[in-house]
């Protein structure tokens, strides 16, 4: 739904973004980053508010710049807080829908829903200058979402929310994503990511760095085998009896944690299946046993870190 | 020859630290009560006193400069007097009449000064949200307002004093024989008293003005706007009500009218403190240039003008004014929100 | 579960009125040492806490005590020992980041050079290197961050409020700042006090937890012990899900609950095996890929959601 083909933008000689190419359809797609990797000029390029120096952008098969049909079909949450304080939560979307071209009862059904979709129903008529952080986050998603867009994109979203909040609008963006729409989300909440998707297009210094589910892309970076680590009463024995096996590359004991055995290796898919058979053989009791480095956090870490050399 | 191991070669294994560069604990003098408003006032000072501070040192450099102009009409004048040529129409006492026209000289000057030190004090606070360091310490409110206005008026007081004060020993050492001994005392105490007041009125407006903005530009130009337009006001009205009177009937009213102005207060309650009338500072200043210029004198009576003012309301007005700004500011600074909820 | 170590602020039946609304109810809580974490939806209080604990505002009935100093008669004290990192921006214009906090130390009480001494310290321990000699109007969000921590500690406060600290920063940023937190608190004995949304921050770094509701303390405690789900429960993962490898763990004894894609959890109390075993030699059993098992904890989201909901 939404393609790039070597799109590049720069300000004067400051670039925003750098030859990107890549295609991001239906369902949740996380874009993640460091602050000023260029997820904010990828955001404003999609949502047609700037037009890409150089390459091919197209949304729903069109250039969105300036495009009311595109931007018909789009819809946009930005990071940024400025409203028109002295309005009701409730006027400020009708006049958004209003913007959209809704009339009359339509209109008012459509603020109505989008209301209530983000849980406000009860607190949209007072002046959002009162509004706290969480209020003014749900009616910015709320005028996002009215014309019920194809396309959902949002910097930032879950920004002020308490945790009950950040569930409802979670809830919210899986469902959007559920019924085959294109959710684009933009955040730094790296569990939170985790939990709503396994797509992922990560920047850094206006590059894409990597795009794809995290898992496929951790299986890629071979350069870093994986850690396994195993909490077990008899660590050393085991241990030598995990060397022995031609998966692992390495193990390593703590002297701080006598219990705890850490395995590397580059083909996890045959340790895994091995491992059953020699803890059971040696009638090992394990306490524990995980690989804490499988998450997005470290995968993000090591490929930031990996460029920066 | 020494057999011993030189020292380097020594057993390793002796004495050897890391320190620990990290955080450390504060286990020195704290001082509650004796710092807090002398702290903002003092970084106020800093902040403006430096060297690329020009919006404060092009007032101070024409300040000096109008001052010491002043002082040569007035060293020239006395040289003429010396040689016993009396100068018809001189009236009033030559030393106040002096040090009043620097006083109302330089107003504008002082008033330039204070939009630069003064307009981004706490209008800026304002917009960086600062009140909230500021309140998280041992500080409160009162304390933030008096040293911003503490600041502010040391540094326009400096900009008042040094002048008077340089003025005033030049009187006192080139003309003490002259009769001035006689004033000394007395002239000191108005001196002081007189360049005060345009510190003051300034100080205080211009932290009305920039307590409630967010941004000291505004706050600059909405006091300007004040100031000009209130000057303006004053003058038109003081002049209509008296082509309006022309039987004589309020001049009290006319003189109180025509002074209703930031200036015009400084202006008026000067000529009170320093006994001195429009009239005659008109007239010693037309006499002055004439005498410059070397042109025969001419009697001329002074042309219609207002007259002084009296002092009581002068006075009212202007300590209103002192207070009330301060007042408005310290209503504004009370509204803001700490740790919002 | 009473504090045996002593509580670095105490809230007696406090009740605070903000205008017309009551904010805080007859609440009574104790911060122990440590870092604690307090939670809450939006409106349950926070902030008034926060506000009433520096002396900001006067309670309607009841009191509080911040190192053993009560917060109406002595709040300037209280505030000389304290540090506030604010949720909001907040820098005092035109000065660099040296400038900024030695006088912020002055402003608390420190003579001026060691205020700038401490300040060099602080910023070098908040990773601020060359940095601190620009404008701090034209930092970066990480940056003002730090910044704020710094101001906050720069003289040597014994409790520190954290309002939000990892908020607008990236992921490396947010490591950063919870890395300083928590040596903070553990390694240099600083007691901090962390109101954030973001559960998984809090788990980190806090000990012990506080979770407000409606003006009242509805849950306070250690962290661990809050967490514990009494009974044996265990998350295993699997590569993919495997119903064989259910049945197979059935069949030893236990009792499966919870699952999510190819995460299961278990509660193996009635089974005679050690987990270990049981799970491994059902995974042998069922050819199911076990990718990692541990003895399942309620996150902190579920103590969160279950006390402001029940």
């Amino acid at each position: 739904m939404i393609v790039l083909e070597h799109a590049s933008r720069w300000y004067g000689q400051v670039i925003g973004l750098n030859d990107v190419t890549c295609r991001i359809g239906p369902g949740l797609t996380a874009l993640l980053g460091p602050n000023g990797a260029g997820k904010s000029t990828l955001l404003k390029l999609i949502t047609g508010q700037l037009r890409p120096t150089t390459g091919k952008l197209e949304v729903l098969n069109e250039r969105p710049f300036a495009n009311p049909k595109v931007l018909a079909r789009l819809g946009y949450c930005p990071e940024i807080d400025n409203f028109y304080e002295e309005m009701t939560g409730r006027e400020f979307v009708t006049q958004m829908a209003a913007l959209s071209g809704f009339r009359g009862q339509e209109r008012k059904t459509r603020t109505d829903g989008a209301i209530e979709r983000v849980g406000m129903a009860d607190r949209c008529d007072r002046k959002i200058a009162g509004y706290s952080k969480g209020m003014r986050q749900r009616i910015k998603v709320a005028q996002a979402i009215l014309h019920e867009p194809s396309i959902l994109v949002l910097d930032e979203p879950l920004n002020g929310l308490d945790p009950i909040g950040r569930q409802e609008i979670t809830d919210l963006m899986l469902s959007y994503a559920a019924e085959g729409r294109c959710v684009l989300i933009s955040s730094h909440i790296l569990y939170e990511v985790e939990q709503l998707t396994r797509t992922i297009l990560l920047m850094q210094r206006g590059r894409l760095l990597a795009q794809g589910a995290v898992s496929a892309i951790r299986d890629l970076m071979d350069r870093y085998p994986h850690r396994i680590t195993i909490e077990t009463d008899r660590a050393r024995e085991i241990a030598t009896e995990l060397m022995a096996l031609p998966s692992v590359l390495g193990v390593r004991l703590d002297k701080h944690e006598p219990g705890r055995v850490e395995v590397e290796t580059a083909e996890p898919d045959r340790f895994y299946n091995d491992l059953p058979g020699i803890v059971l053989a040696g009638g090992y009791t394990v306490g524990r046993f995980e690989a804490p480095d499988n998450n997005l956090e470290t995968v993000m870490r090591r490929l930031l870190d990996g460029k920066a050399e | 020859m020494s057999l011993e191991a030189p020292i380097a070669d020594r057993d390793p294994s002796g004495n050897a630290t890391i320190a620990d560069t990290s955080y450390r604990h504060y286990e020195g003098p704290r001082n509650l009560h004796s710092v807090r408003f002398r702290v903002v006032a003092l970084s106020t000072i800093r902040q403006n006193v430096n060297r690329t501070r020009l919006g404060f040192w092009i007032p101070a450099g024409f300040i000096l400069l109008t001052y010491f102009i002043f002082g040569a009409i007035f060293y020239v004048t006395q040289s003429v007097r010396q040689f016993g040529v009396t100068i018809p129409g001189d009236t009033g006492n030559p030393y106040a009449l002096t040090l009043y026209q620097g006083l109302v000289s330089i107003d504008l000057f002082l008033f330039a000064a204070a939009l630069t030190v003064g307009a981004g004090s706490i209008a800026a606070d304002n917009r960086a949200n600062a009140l909230l360091v500021y309140l998280s310490r041992p500080l409160t409110r009162r304390d933030y307002l008096l040293g911003k206005w503490l600041g502010i008026f040391l540094l326009l007081a400096g900009l008042s004093l040094v002048p008077n004060l340089v003025m005033y020993l030049f009187f006192l050492t080139a003309y003490w024989k002259d009769g001035f001994s006689d004033q000394a005392v007395g002239m000191f105490g108005r001196m002081l008293a007189a360049s005060l007041i345009g510190p003051l009125l300034h100080t205080s407006l211009i932290l009305g003005f920039s307590a409630w903005s967010r941004s000291p530009r505004l706050a600059g130009a909405a006091y300007a706007g004040f100031y000009f337009i209130l000057s303006l006001a004053s003058g038109i009205l003081g002049e209509v009500l008296l082509e309006r009177d022309t039987a004589g009937r309020m001049p009290q009213t006319i003189a109180i009218v025509s002074n209703l102005s930031v200036s015009g207060l400084n202006r008026g309650v000067a000529q009170s403190l320093y006994d001195v009338t429009p009239q005659q500072a008109v007239q010693n200043f037309r006499q002055g240039r004439r005498r410059i210029r070397r042109r025969r004198v001419i009697q001329e009576a002074p042309p219609n003008m207002p007259g002084r003012p009296p002092l009581a309301p002068m006075a009212g007005l202007t300590l209103a004014i002192i207070v009330l700004p301060v007042g408005a500011a310290a209503a504004r600074i009370r509204a803001v929100e700490v740790v919002r909820g | 579960m009473t504090a045996l170590s002593p509580a670095v602020a105490n809230a007696e039946n406090l009740t605070v009125r903000y205008g017309p609304k009551t904010v805080l109810s007859d609440l009574s809580l104790a911060i122990p040492e440590g870092c604690v974490g307090l939670l809450g939806p939006n409106g349950a209080g926070k902030s008034t806490l926060i506000k009433t604990l520096m002396g900001f505002l006067r309670p309607a009935s009841g009191r509080a005590t911040v190192l053993e100093k009560d917060t109406v008669s002595e709040a300037l004290a209280i505030r000389q020992e304290i540090g506030l990192m604010p949720e909001q921006d907040c820098h005092i214009p035109g000065m660099n980041a040296v400038t900024f906090v030695a006088y912020a130390g002055e402003l608390s009480g420190l003579p001026s050079a060691q205020a700038l001494r401490r300040a060099h310290e602080v910023l070098e321990y908040c990773s601020l290197g060359e940095a601190r000699y620009r404008n701090v109007e034209t930092y970066s969000t990480g940056m003002k961050q730090r910044i704020k921590l710094a101001q906050a500690l720069v003289h040597g406060p014994k409790l520190l409020f954290l309002d939000e600290p990892t908020n607008g920063l990236d992921p490396q940023g947010r490591d950063g700042m919870l890395a300083l937190i928590k040596d903070v608190s553990r390694a240099k004995g600083l007691s901090v006090v962390v109101s954030s949304h973001l559960l998984p921050d809090i788990e980190r770094t806090c000990d012990h937890v506080i979770v407000m509701r409606g003006g009242r303390a509805v849950r306070q405690g250690p962290i661990a012990s809050l967490r514990d789900t009494g009974a044996d429960t265990w998350e295993v993962e699997l590569r993919t899900f495997s119903a064989a490898f259910v049945e197979s763990v059935t069949r030893r004894g236990g009792v499966p609950g919870f699952r999510q894609g190819a995460l299961l959890h278990f509660d193996l109390s009635k089974a005679e095996l050690p987990p270990g075993l049981l799970l491994f030699q059902a995974a042998r059993e069922s050819g199911a890929q076990i990718r990692g098992f541990r003895p399942a904890q309620r996150s902190l989201q579920e103590v969160f959601m279950e006390a402001v909901e029940g």
